[in-house]
């Protein structure tokens, strides 16, 4: 009897047990479906709030555009019309990207709108969040909607925020306008916390350079830069094409310091004249290989882009002999670079890149049939090059890759 | 003209402002759209925006190159994208514009362009 007692009772706990079981699965998996449920129903509330918003913002560009890009016509009767159809935010949001994109009479006319609609203050009160997302937004916001209003926020922002993030949002803002004291700010603060990153520096230089050039050099000479830093600096009045850059380059082209020597070629490719060529020819033999790379891709943007010729025949002859020597140089970077300049030389250049592309080097007949590949050729030549480019099988495959390196990477 | 940019307002505002001017614009946001727009207008010009998706600007102006040999282009890129104007030049780029850009500016260059 004591055992069936004990069998009938073990029984019972099991089955009680089983049952215990089921009902948890049964609530977690009921937990789960509910779960899912919010999920779903906030994914599609949210996708549907996007769709609505990204509606209103695109009907407000659409209506708004015609009236912002012209100062004969009264804007702020439009923002009104704009406001009621697609409400303040898709309207704030349009005129704050229309000021960031355009400049000139028509960005003041806009920065006024958006005074008049309050935007400005609602960005203001963003940048007092104790939320630091909430001050970047803030500061990022106010960049884009110029004046003096927001001048004023942004340069203490970009002075005394204790957060990275918002000082960096603040100074890109007072850099959009080119107004002194914000530049001059902008620069005090940069130097305050100069950016880890060197993309971000990078950046900084570039917008400081297009704004102001002027502030740029003063900066570089004041020699409160390292060398490296004094190279993005120049590369960024390079590319912003700063004449007032180019004694600085042509000094740096002298220095003892390989790198700071290409960047100095690369400069002066940029902003030089036909008086640079003997300077830039020079370098297509200099001993560091990354310096005959940029000599290269200077020649490359004076004979192209720049329409800039050498200063006399002798000295163009002289520049397409050298830059046929450098076909077969034992950097892939220099091959390329002087390939591409060969290119631009005329039918002389031309002509050396079909000699090339006919060699037994297979490094120079790559670089070549890559550059002939995107050079501008009649249809005789064009049909020449697809013979030669076939005619190697695995040569064709090289100059395939090589155009779309070159295409990639600059020097 | 047609005009090859992703970005919705930009490429509204560069739109309105040709048509202002008393051009004829049409925008496409990527690399077919534009495609399909400049065979069937065969524009006397084309706007583009180096940093077009699907395919990009420079892709773009190069296929462009192939079969509109003689059309004119205007690009516009980033302040960092400026070692690419000799590669752009090189397939039609006759101007460069960087953002911010003026309006009047754009006009000037265009009637520069078009002869008109």
């Amino acid at each position: 009897m004591g055992d069936l007692d004990l069998i009938s009772s073990s029984y019972a706990l099991t089955k009680q047990g089983v049952f215990y079981v089921a009902v948890a699965v049964i609530v977690l998996l009921a937990i789960a479906i509910l779960l899912s449920a919010i999920v779903m129903i906030h994914h599609l509330w949210s996708d549907r709030d996007r769709r609505r918003n990204r509606e209103r913002f695109e009907g407000a560009a659409s209506f708004l555009a015609p009236f912002l890009v012209t100062t004969d016509e009264e804007l702020s009767a439009s923002v009104a019309r704009a406001r009621a159809k697609y409400g303040d935010r898709a309207v704030g949001l349009v005129l704050r990207r229309a000021r960031f994109d355009l400049k000139g009479e028509v960005a003041g006319k806009i920065t006024d709108c958006l005074l008049e609609m309050g935007a400005i203050d609602e960005l203001i009160r963003e940048t007092k969040s104790r939320r630091d997302w909430r001050r970047v937004g803030g500061a990022r916001g106010l960049g884009e909607c110029g004046g003096e209003k927001t001048r004023a926020v942004l340069m203490d922002l970009a002075m005394n925020d204790p957060i990275g993030d918002v000082r960096r949002a603040a100074r890109e803002g007072l850099l959009t306008e080119g107004h002194p004291q914000a530049t001059q700010v902008a620069i005090d603060s940069f130097l305050q916390d100069l950016p880890r990153r060197a993309g971000w520096r990078r950046s900084f230089y570039a917008r400081l350079a297009s704004v102001s050039s002027a502030d740029l050099l003063d900066l570089i000479r004041s020699r409160q830069l390292s060398s490296g830093e004094e190279k993005l600096a120049l590369e960024a009045l390079g590319d912003a094409g700063a004449i007032g850059a180019l004694p600085l380059a042509i000094a740096a082209t002298r220095s003892r310091e390989p790198e700071l020597r290409a960047t100095g070629i690369r400069v002066a490719g940029k902003l030089g004249g036909n008086s640079e060529f003997p300077l830039i020819l020079r370098s297509l033999e200099d001993d560091a290989w990354f310096v005959r790379a940029a000599g290269a891709r200077a020649l490359e943007w004076m004979l192209g882009s720049r329409r800039i010729e050498a200063p006399d025949p002798d000295v163009q002859g002289y520049a397409t002999k050298l830059l046929g020597a450098r076909l077969d140089d034992g950097s892939w970077w220099v091959r390329a670079n002087a390939a591409r300049a060969l290119a631009r030389a005329g039918e002389e250049g031309i002509s050396v890149l079909f000699r090339a592309a006919e060699a037994h080097d297979r490094y120079a007949r790559d670089a070549a049939l890559a550059a002939l590949a995107m050079a501008n050729l009649d249809s005789a030549r064009q049909m020449r090059l697809r013979l030669l480019a076939g005619a190697g099988g695995a040569t064709e495959a090289a100059a395939t890759r090589a155009a779309a390196r070159a295409r990639e990477v600059p020097a | 003209m047609v005009v090859a940019e992703d970005n919705f307002l930009t490429s509204h505002l560069i739109v309105a402002t040709l048509e202002k001017a008393g051009y004829r614009a049409v925008a496409g946001r990527d690399g077919d759209e534009v495609w399909r727009l400049v065979d069937r207008h065969r524009p006397r010009l084309l706007i583009v925006n180096l940093n077009l998706s699907r395919p990009s600007g420079m892709e773009l102006l190069r296929a462009i190159r192939k079969e509109h040999v003689k059309m004119p282009a205007i690009v516009f890129l980033a302040p960092s994208q400026a070692d690419l104007k000799p590669q752009a030049a090189g397939l039609g780029a006759e101007a460069f514009f960087e953002s911010p850009f003026e309006p009047a500016a754009l006009v000037a260059e265009v009637e520069r362009l078009t002869g008109e």
